[in-house]
């Protein structure tokens, strides 16, 4: 999981800076991750996670041994998140098209595990699911998703045409599809036990 | 799912008209509409890791933070702010301040004040503790300052009150059957003569209920709705999300629970049209809603045909007036 990052509660109750700002360095990055995806305004997205740690820091006393400070952190971004497409939605009311966006994110955030820990199960197995690719379609993937190039720049880099690029990507999404199919029922499995 | 838009979404190459076309398709497809949020969540989990932001901007944040917990009060959270900053922009649509302002010095020396609406349009009222009052859209209120600093307030119509806390004096709202004392507070009332109940929701603070001998029927507490059933004398207290209820506060239609009957009513005062409604339509049937009040009538009515599927027709007529038929 992480890299074997531990700290001392009772420091942290106590209000040690340093502590709280490990603890800060260490989760920012995936809470901002999450909340950029339903979130489209950089500061506003920034700013649900520091509330989530201003969070942390207002009930700090009440933290004992067990508390789990990742899954704590997780659940308040998430349930921000939510209330902040919630508002979304009733500030843009009459852009049909955008509500439509709006609430199935809405719904998809919602269905998330509540659990970081199974989060974190399922990202492995996205990960080797990519892994697993063609190593063309997995390069081309990867520049697409992961550096954001566009398919124009893609194909300049790799000295092929856009067409290829595309039809790379379809096939790679395709394949990962079909790998993750009986995640994507576990998935619903899941859901419907809840 | 073989939709090639579909793969372009999730690689963030689509464009906007894409997009739209993407969702159009499959808003009436259960088994598609499910398959894209279990990729949307694929896809969040996908992107979940900690390089997200670089170490600088992190480090800066982080400076940002540290200020923020030394402070005492951070209630003042991104919804929070968000939300108060829609009603700066929405009020500013179609406030019309003080229409009558009617002046009266009695003989004990108290200051009586007038107010009144039109349709389509809301009043802020500055009190001189800077309490706040807003009356919405026909209503009126007579506010009598007494020399003793007790202030008691007359209301036909709807109002939403934030009320500055002041232990030596009282501030009573009349609503001829009850009185509502507040404590320091803010809350919502809505009490038209010919409605058939009073409703009061309390949004922070604390309300007495009192009647008209200044006896206590019941005290509120903060997100608490009251109703009184002015005909049967009665009342009901219950919980409730007061967004909802002060949206119209905001420049919205807020209707929670609320009959075709009442909605109609509540848009033929703001727009100032005559809604006649179909007699094979049921009135009395219940919709939730919010909508903005600077959206225009006719946007108002493809909103209510998309969600209860009535249609409607708009008569205009010579005076200018309009009549819209609803079947």
């Amino acid at each position: 999981m992480t890299s074997g990052f531990s700290f001392d509660i009772q420091l942290l109750k106590e209000g040690d800076k340093a502590t709280y700002e490990a603890i800060y360095h260490e989760f920012f990055g995936t809470l901002y991750s999450l909340s950029s995806q339903y979130i489209f305004k950089t500061e506003d997205a920034e700013e649900i996670v520091q509330e989530a740690f201003l969070k942390l820091w207002e009930v700090k006393s009440r933290l004992n041994e067990n508390t789990n400070i990742k899954n704590f952190l997780y659940t308040i971004t998430k349930n921000n998140c939510l209330n902040y497409i919630r508002n979304e939605q009733i500030a843009s009311f009459h852009l049909k098209r955008y509500q439509d966006e709006l609430q199935y994110n809405y719904e998809a955030l919602y269905q998330l595990e509540d659990d970081y820990s199974k989060i974190e199960e399922l990202k492995l197995k996205i990960d080797e699911a990519i892994d697993s690719l063609p190593a063309k379609w997995k390069n081309i993937f990867r520049m697409s998703r992961e550096e954001d190039l566009r398919y124009k720049d893609i194909a300049q880099k790799l000295g092929i045409s856009e067409k290829t690029v595309e039809a790379s990507i379809t096939k790679a999404l395709k394949k990962l599809r079909e790998e993750l199919k009986e995640y994507l029922t576990l998935i619903s499995v899941l859901i419907n036990l809840i | 799912m073989n939709n090639p838009i579909f793969d372009k979404i999730f690689l963030k190459k689509a464009s906007e008209e894409e997009k739209e076309e993407f969702f159009n398709a499959i808003r009436n497809d259960e088994n598609l509409k499910a398959e894209y949020k279990q990729y949307k969540k694929l896809l969040t989990i996908h992107s979940l890791d900690n390089k997200s932001i670089p170490e600088d901007r992190r480090k800066q944040l982080f400076a940002e933070l540290w200020k923020r917990t030394k402070k005492e009060n951070n209630r003042n959270s991104l919804l929070i702010r968000t939300l108060k900053y829609a009603a700066v922009i929405l009020v500013t649509v179609g406030i019309s301040y003080l229409l009558t302002n009617h002046t009266d010095v009695n003989p004990e020396h108290s200051v009586i004040k007038e107010y009144r609406t039109t349709q389509g349009s809301i009043a802020t009222i500055q009190l001189s503790d800077s309490s706040e009052i807003w009356l919405n859209a026909n209503s009126s209120m007579r506010i009598t300052e007494k020399k003793n600093g007790d202030i008691i307030a007359v209301l036909d119509g709807e109002a939403y009150f934030e009320i500055t806390h002041n232990e030596t004096r009282s501030f009573i709202v009349d609503l001829g059957k009850i009185q509502i004392k507040d404590v320091g507070t803010s809350f919502n009332i809505k009490a038209y003569d010919d409605d058939e109940q009073i409703a009061a929701t309390l949004i922070e603070g604390r309300i007495d209920i009192q009647d008209t001998t200044g006896k206590k029927l019941v005290s509120m507490t903060s997100n608490e709705h009251f109703r009184f059933h002015k005909n049967e004398n009665r009342f009901t207290l219950k919980s409730i999300d007061t967004n909802l209820v002060t949206g119209w506060k905001n420049g919205k239609f807020v209707f929670l629970e609320a009959s075709l009957r009442e909605i109609c009513e509540e848009l033929e005062k703001w727009y100032s049209v005559e809604i006649l409604i179909d007699k094979r339509q049921n009135e009395n049937e219940i919709f939730s809603s919010v909508i903005k009040k600077s959206t225009t009538i006719k946007q108002v009515l493809e909103l209510l045909k998309l969600t209860t599927g009535m249609n409607y027709r708009i008569v205009e007529k010579g005076d200018g007036t309009d009549v819209i038929h609803l079947y």
